[in-house]
């Protein structure tokens, strides 16, 4: 039967092929051009034309089985012959319906049905005549089928019962079964269809299994046994991968895998009630072959969700369809019924999702050239509705909940219906909204944007302007404040929203109470972004405005941070002080921070320009100077000169830090570098041994100062160089202050009172050196005070107040013992002193005391007691320890002596004869002699201990000719040089290209003592002696032993400067020192000679001339010779050479 | 020649961006009319019995169909399909017809338009199969409606009838589709239809890599790209997608041998290379070929890629600088790098509209999925134009309607991608402006480094000679056409020699 259906199809389809090749050509697409009244007649006339033809075939086939008697292939001819019936009964229903153009009748089914019965009888025949017949499983199978088109219900069950009794190996067995079940189905017998429907299952190899899989299933639904339906479903849809096209009668054109599919949505809503949604699209995407599949079984699920009210399944299901669907219409229906499900839950968890499907759906018709727009229209309107109500209510159950991820989902959900419904008549409302969850989801940034957006709108609204415009600057702020969770792009937005929502808000409504915090934001916001211009602007208009609170002292702060992180440090310095001066500002924590904020820029444009200083000194010195200069108040000028004057030290430029350090004594005598300045200055001017320049800081040190540890030992030293260098009024002026200031430690009290005592003295001012020793005699070290007493009484002798000079020179007198005898050179000297003036005092009486013109033996007497006395004293001074007194003790011994034997010798002659007057004359002349004689022992003595002592002393040396041992007639010589010349070089030196060169060099190797000896050669050919002394005399004391050229030059020229000074004894002892050395210090050589010859030292002059080279090699030595001794040098040369 | 047309083109293009960023699309920016004309009544819109055997407009049609004046047909057969419904005979040939006739007639998307409904609706097999050669065709060679033909009428349908060619292209997209919403079994179902020697299974490897690469499976990227490569693709388009994919991942595998001569290899025209020109001058320069590589940037000085996006450029020239202590002009590119794009930062700055943001605007239109929507309102914009010439008044005002639509949706859509890619590209500058800045820093480094360097290293100045002389190729114009890949320059190590600018520190 099936074989028939089949070719009665292919017959049909054949002549409809071949009548549209007769009627139209075929385009080039395939399209058959047709006129359907034509096509049908054409087309009754075709099946009229084929009923002849089958007609012929009935005649042809009788015919051949009349001639065919007992044939054995008789029943198949019969059985041809019924399937022509069968053909010829299908063409005339088909001419019948056509002739009628498309109404029917029931006499259109009489002819067929006619055929049909005449096609059963010979079927009927086959069964009966040939018992034997093969197929008879098949001519019953094929009765069936035509009992069941003409109704027949009964009979077509008999034949499948028949087929199934009589011939159970038959192919047709499990086809009956599937037909039986079918038609018990079909009655609503469940339980016959299913018995019949389960035998099916027992053939396994037949297609018709597939089937009876799938109506079984049926079968278990109607039973409402879902478990064993869908497991039957499952199956067809598994196992039946290779019955795409199966070959059942009814069943052709059915898709059971894909019906199966489609039906085991209805059964998984039942067999799996407790299963989520998920696991309902996992499990059916398993089953599905097709995402179009799925797609289709998805819809028959949701659908029965739908339907059984359960509505969280439904919607997921849903949604999902929405994502893989783009059908518009399709779309719309599922967001209707999605916010049907939503509604029904009350649960809007998912409204963006649900918003999106809707404004996609929505969005495809809207854009749809083939929906016309009314219908547009009413969806947008019915959609918005279900838009909004989704948005707000999720926005509810957030505000509820207070639901940060809610708030998200809404402001999606809002931010979607906005993009699409931007005509809502609620859109103003909607934006409201939109802006508040954004900001409760805090996605702050985008709230900002949307505020800002409703300010822009509300430009007329004032109050909800202000509302939106403030609520934009939070946002823009709060979103700025979390910056980690922006990109750089939303970063800049933010940045750039805040200031512009900010101005307008603090513009348009400068009485809000927020405009202040606003302002300080926008500023903020410029600092922020590193627009420190702006932000410098904008801060300092804010402080300007509000300068009270404690957002100015931050807004200072910020500045100032904001200059620093630009450097500029000239702005932040400028406006720091700017901010001090201002008295609007009283946050006094504040001020202090400026000011030492202030104070370390100042110290970092100092270092800076110091540091850029030790690359181009040049440059970087006249910037800090002009630095110094330009800046009108104290800091950083005062910085610029302290960095200047540390620099100049490190650079070694003089002139730099001595300019550089007065100027900064002068300016800033109150800075707290003042102190380490001035330490610096001493110690550069100790370096470069200008000595000048150290008295005067020590001074001023001191002066500064005064309570420092040191200020005293400062003065001290000051006054002990100033009175070298010879400046004694001014030595005197430190050691005044400090005998005002200071109780005086330990052992200075004698160096002060000593020294203030040979300054008043060198001053002639012997009242003061008085009065200084007698007013802090208690103070003297006893040694000190013998000698004060000493002086003191010498010099109130000196003055002729012999009461005071005797009283302290009892004094001293009894406070000279062996405690202090011999333990300072000083004391000794000065008691010496005191002593012989004290004897010498009656040596002009003596002198004077003569006898006039005749004998007057009072005179003699007192003469010759004074002469005692005299003699006595000298004779006393000799035992003292100082060369000087002794030889004048002995000088004047041997002039009292010479003296009193003239007295005698010219004494008037008594009145006496020739004879008595000339024993008289005699004896008075052996007297005489024996006085003159003594004396000239005493000159003798002189000689010898000058010789011995070498003596230079223009005091002494004088007195006596030293060669031939007579009295001079001039008595006191000048010293070597004749007089002492004072040039003071100073600072001087520091300009002085020689000069300056050493002092630089010093300044890195202040103990270089060669360096040191030509910068004292250098100062003592400049005439500045003293200094030159000084210096060589520092030098002396850093070489520690050892003998050396270096130390022999130092020597020499110290005693070079002590013969400028008049201080020859000194220089000679120099010169000895020199030539101790050095022998062959040419210099030293050349100027003891001279200072011997001057002094009558001949033979030790000599002794040194021999050994000296020719001029020449004088002239060209380095070493510093005197003038005079040179010209002594040449003299004695010229004599030699004479 | 060919700067100066470049540059109206872009001039075009912007003034065209203007009118479409500026806000919903007007099209008398087209000098149509000063209302659209789909806001116009219907001027037939009285309504129309269907009656199923009245046949004359498709009669009609069908009969200038025939004779090829597709242009007469087409009101015919609208009128046929709008007074008619789907269940009426002949009623799918018509729109059909009418789709084949638009195509002829140069109204490539209202065909399009048509057949994507039709096919959805399933007609007869003839009409599916050609409709899905229309669609192969244009997707291959036209701007078209994406959603419309590869989401809506090809993914979203079955066509198992369809074998062939068709076929591959069908399980191609569908297969994609499937990969991209998760459905991976599918998509492989669909993938292992498609024949082994057609383009749509190079395209299918392609996709795979890409895939892999996603997965992280970078060695097996590279085998499926390498399986492509040695097959004898002929589309270049495809062929240079895979050598570009290729080449970046062997970059990054550090064959940079291997990637230069993909780069080189690449065959699309050198003034829509920009992207690739900066790849493959990094890869010059991590094969320690800085003078190839500054060669190759070179390029990007022509005028024809003065709307390249390529910040890069700026970064790797100073590297290149840096690396042999040219730090002036190291510094001096920091600087180009302010003045190329000083304009652009200050209106992202300032928060000014996306399309007043000239420079990055244009460059925007250079990206991949923009320039396909610009492309196709370009065309859509073209083909509106020729509506004017339709004298079927109904018909006319379909086909306006029908554009007037499609472009609203397409100037919404560019508008949409224009915003999301700006604050892409504004972020990205944004960063290569950090990185900028962090460059100049690290020169003022280099160079304090190299001065002590110098200081203890000897005085011994020595200028390393470029092993190459000076510039090969001199600038003459736009050279770089023929021989970018063989320019380079000479850049003397300068890291032992002292330059004016040292003198302070010494």
């Amino acid at each position: 039967m099936l074989k028939k259906i089949i070719g009665v199809c292919l017959f049909v389809l054949l002549l409809s092929e071949w009548s549209g090749m007769v009627l139209a050509a075929v385009d080039q697409y395939g399209y058959q051009q047709t006129n359907q009244d034509e096509e049908r007649k054409k087309y009754i006339a075709k099946l009229l034309e084929d009923r002849q033809k089958v007609e012929m075939a009935i005649l042809n086939t009788r015919s051949l089985i009349d001639k065919s008697r007992n044939r054995p292939y008789l029943p198949e001819l019969y059985l041809r012959l019924a399937e022509l019936h069968i053909e010829k009964s299908r063409i005339a229903f088909f001419v019948r319906k056509n002739q009628r153009d498309g109404e029917s009748s029931s006499l259109d089914q009489f002819e067929s049905n006619t055929l049909k019965n005449r096609a059963l009888e010979i079927y009927q025949r086959i069964l009966d005549d040939f018992p034997d017949f093969q197929d008879q499983d098949k001519v019953h199978f094929f009765m069936a089928h035509e009992f069941r088109e003409l109704n027949k219900t009964d009979e077509m069950i008999a034949h499948y019962r028949e087929i199934i009794r009589k011939y159970p190996n038959s192919s047709y067995v499990p086809e009956s079964y599937l037909l039986l079940g079918d038609y018990f189905m079909g009655k609503g017998d469940v339980d016959m269809a299913k018995r019949h429907y389960e035998k099916v299952i027992d053939y396994p190899f037949s297609q018709a299994v597939v089937i009876a899989r799938y109506k079984l299933a049926w079968c278990h639904i109607n039973n409402a046994d879902y478990k064993s339906a869908i497991h039957l479903f499952e199956d067809a849809v598994s196992q039946s991968e290779n019955l795409k096209n199966i070959d059942i009668d009814t069943y052709r054109r059915v898709d059971v895998k894909q019906e199966a599919l489609i039906d085991m949505a209805y059964c998984y809503t039942e067999c799996y009630k407790d299963s989520t949604p998920e696991e309902a699209l996992t499990y059916f995407q398993k089953y599905s072959w097709s995402r179009q599949v799925y797609v289709v079984v998805l819809e028959k699920l949701a659908y029965r969700y739908l339907l059984k009210k359960k509505w969280h399944h439904a919607a997921l299901v849903y949604r999902q369809l929405s994502i893989l669907q783009q059908d518009a219409d399709k779309l719309l229906d599922y967001s209707k019924n999605i916010f049907e499900c939503v509604q029904a839950m009350g649960k809007f968890d998912d409204v963006d999702q649900d918003m999106a499907i809707i404004v996609k759906a929505l969005k495809k018709q809207k854009y749809a050239a083939d929906v016309t727009d009314e219908v547009k229209a009413k969806n947008v309107k019915d959609y918005e509705l279900y838009a909004r109500d989704l948005a707000t209510h999720l926005h509810q159950k957030a505000r509820k909940d207070k639901s940060a991820d809610d708030f998200r989902r809404a402001a999606d959900a809002y931010k979607t219906y906005l993009e699409f419904f931007n005509e809502s008549p609620v859109k103003q409302e909607m934006n409201v909204n939109y802006s508040e969850a954004l900001f409760s989801s805090k996605d702050y940034l985008h709230a900002g944007k949307q505020y800002e957006k409703l300010a822009l709108a509300s430009e007329k609204d004032p109050k909800n302007r202000k509302e939106n415009l403030y609520s934009s600057v939070i946002s823009y702020y709060t979103a700025i404040k979390n910056k980690d969770n922006l990109d750089s792009y939303e970063l800049a937005f933010a940045r750039g929203g805040l200031k512009e929502t900010g101005k307008s808000y603090a513009k348009e409504f400068p009485t809000s109470r927020y405009v202040e915090d606003v302002l300080f934001n926008v500023a903020w916001i410029s600092y922020d972004a590193g627009n420190y211009d702006d932000a410098i602007k904008d801060f300092s208009e804010f402080v300007n405005k509000y300068p009270g609170g404690k957002p100015a002292s931050a807004a200072v702060h910020l500045i100032l941070d904001a200059y620093h992180l630009k450097e500029d440090h000239e702005g932040l310095i400028a406006y720091g002080r700017k901010v001090l001066a201002d008295n609007r500002i009283r946050d006094s924590k504040l001020k202090q921070d400026v000011v030492q904020i202030v104070k370390a820029t100042e110290s970092k444009v100092v270092s800076n320009l110091t540091i850029a200083a030790m690359d181009d000194w040049e440059k970087g010195k006249s910037e800090l100077l002009d630095l110094a200069e330009d800046s009108t108040t104290s800091g950083m000028g005062e910085q610029a000169l302290n960095a200047l004057i540390i620099s100049a030290k490190d650079k070694d430029d003089l002139q730099a830090l001595f300019t550089g350090g007065n100027t900064f004594i002068k300016k800033y005598p109150k800075s707290d570098k003042l102190e380490s300045t001035m330490n610096a200055m001493i110690d550069s001017s100790l370096k470069i041994n200008q000595y000048r320049m150290v008295a005067s800081y020590l001074e001023s040190f001191a002066e500064k100062f005064p309570k420092n540890k040191v200020a005293q030992d400062f003065l001290n030293q000051a006054g002990q160089i100033r009175k070298n260098l010879g400046q004694n009024e001014l030595s005197n002026r430190n050691y005044i202050r400090i005998l005002n200031t200071y109780s005086m430690n330990d052992g200075v009290a004698d160096e002060v009172v000593f020294n203030m005592a040979d300054n008043y003295i060198a001053l002639n001012k012997d009242d003061g050196a008085i009065s200084v020793m007698e007013g802090n005699l208690k103070k003297l070290s006893e040694t000190g005070k013998v000698r004060a007493e000493a002086m003191i009484a010498g010099l109130y002798l000196k003055k002729g107040q012999e009461k005071n000079a005797l009283k302290y020179r009892k004094m001293a007198y009894s406070d000279y013992s062996g405690k202090t005898a011999g333990k300072d050179p000083a004391l000794d000297e000065a008691f010496a002193e005191m002593a012989f003036h004290a004897v010498q005092r009656n040596y002009n009486d003596y002198s004077a005391l003569q006898l006039k013109g005749k004998i007057d033996n009072t005179v003699v007497a007192r003469k010759a007691k004074l002469l005692e006395d005299l003699e006595k004293g000298y004779q006393s001074i000799m035992g003292y320890p100082s060369p000087v007194w002794v030889l004048s003790a002995c000088y004047y011994a041997a002039r009292i002596n010479h003296e009193f034997a003239r007295f005698l010798i010219e004494s008037p002659l008594p009145e006496l004869s020739a004879d008595q007057k000339e024993n008289y004359l005699k004896i008075i002349q052996q007297k005489a002699d024996g006085y003159s004689k003594k004396g000239d022992q005493y000159l003798d003595t002189f000689v010898k201990q000058a010789k011995k002592l070498e003596i230079c002393d223009s005091k002494v040396a004088g007195l006596v000719d030293l060669s031939s041992g007579k009295v001079t007639q001039k008595g006191r010589m000048q010293s070597f040089n004749g007089s002492e010349e004072r040039v003071s070089v100073a600072q001087n030196s520091l300009k002085d290209e020689d000069t300056k060169i050493l002092h630089e060099k010093l300044m890195k190797h202040s103990n270089d003592a060669g360096l040191l000896l030509s910068l004292s050669s250098a100062f003592i050919n400049k005439g500045d002696y003293r200094l030159g002394l000084l210096i060589a005399q520092n030098a002396l004391s850093g070489i520690k032993t050892g003998k050396s050229e270096v130390k022999a030059d130092l020597y020499n020229n110290i005693g070079v400067a002590y013969l400028f000074m008049g201080q020859d004894e000194l220089a000679k002892d120099a010169f000895k020192s020199s030539l101790e050395n050095s022998g062959k210090n040419i210099g030293a050589q050349v100027n003891l000679a001279g200072l011997y010859s001057y002094y009558g030292h001949e033979r030790r002059a000599y002794s040194i001339y021999d050994t000296l080279p020719g001029t020449k090699l004088i002239e060209e030595t380095g070493q510093i010779i005197h003038p005079k001794a040179k010209e002594l040098y040449m003299a004695q040369r010229g004599g030699k050479r004479k | 020649m060919l700067y100066n047309r470049r540059l109206a083109g872009f001039l075009g293009i912007f003034i065209l961006m203007l009118s479409v960023l500026a806000g919903p699309y007007q099209s008398d920016v087209y000098a149509v009319s000063s209302k659209n004309e789909s806001d116009k009544k219907d001027p037939k819109v009285q309504p129309v019995v269907a009656n199923e055997y009245d046949r004359k407009d498709f009669e009609k049609g069908y009969h200038y169909f025939e004779k090829e004046d597709y242009e007469a047909a087409a009101p015919y057969f609208y009128r046929f399909v709008k007074n008619h419904t789907a269940d009426d005979e002949d009623y799918e040939w018509a729109e059909f017809f009418l789709a084949i006739s638009l195509a002829k007639t140069g109204f490539s998307h209202a065909s399009v338009d048509i057949l994507s409904m039709l096919v959805t609706r399933k007609p007869n097999q003839k009409i599916v199969t050609y409709a899905l050669e229309v669609f192969e065709t244009i997707v291959r060679t036209k701007p078209f409606d994406r959603e419309l033909v590869i989401n809506q009428a090809i993914c979203d349908q079955d066509y198992g009838f369809v074998d062939g060619r068709l076929s591959n292209f069908i399980h191609y997209y569908q297969g994609v589709y499937d990969w991209q919403h998760g459905f991976f079994e599918w998509g492989d179902g669909h993938f292992r239809n498609i024949s082994k020697e057609s383009y749509y299974y190079y395209k299918y490897l392609y996709q795979k890599a890409k895939q892999e690469l996603h997965n992280d499976k970078i060695d097996e990227a590279i085998a499926t790209l390498k399986t492509i490569m040695v097959r004898d693709v002929k589309e270049t388009d495809l062929k240079d997608d895979v050598r570009k994919m290729l080449a970046r991942l062997l970059y990054e595998k550090e064959d940079f041998k291997a990637a230069n001569r993909l780069y080189q290899d690449i065959e699309q025209n050198i003034l829509d290379q920009s992207q690739n020109l900066m790849e493959l001058a990094w890869v010059q320069y991590r094969q320690g070929n800085p003078e190839k590589a500054m060669g190759l940037l070179y390029a990007f000085e022509a005028p024809s890629f003065k709307n390249s996006f390529t910040p890069e450029y700026f970064i790797l020239k100073s590297f290149i600088y840096k690396d042999v202590c040219h730090y002036q002009r190291a510094l001096d590119v920091v600087e180009d790098f302010r003045a190329r794009y000083g304009d652009a930062l200050t209106h992202i700055y300032n928060r000014k509209e996306p399309i007043t943001n000239e420079a990055l605007i244009l460059v925007l239109l250079g990206k991949k999925q923009i320039n396909d929507t610009f492309k196709f309102l370009n065309l859509l914009t073209r083909e509106k134009e020729k509506v004017k010439g339709i004298k079927d008044s109904v018909f006319q005002f379909y086909m306006n309607r029908l554009y007037d639509l499609k472009i609203r949706e397409s100037a919404e859509t560019l508008r949409n991608q224009i915003q999301e890619s700006y604050e892409e590209m504004a972020n990205e500058l944004l960063k290569y402006e950090e990185e900028a800045y962090l460059m100049a820093y690290e020169i003022g480094l280099d160079m304090y480094q190299r001065v002590t360097d110098h200081h203890y290293a000897g005085e011994e100045n020595k200028e390393q000679k470029s092993d190459k002389g000076i510039v090969v190729y001199p600038f003459q114009g736009e050279f770089w056409n023929d021989e970018l890949s063989d320019y380079h320059v000479s850049l003397p190590d300068k890291c032992n020699q002292m330059e004016e600018w040292d003198i302070f520190f010494k």
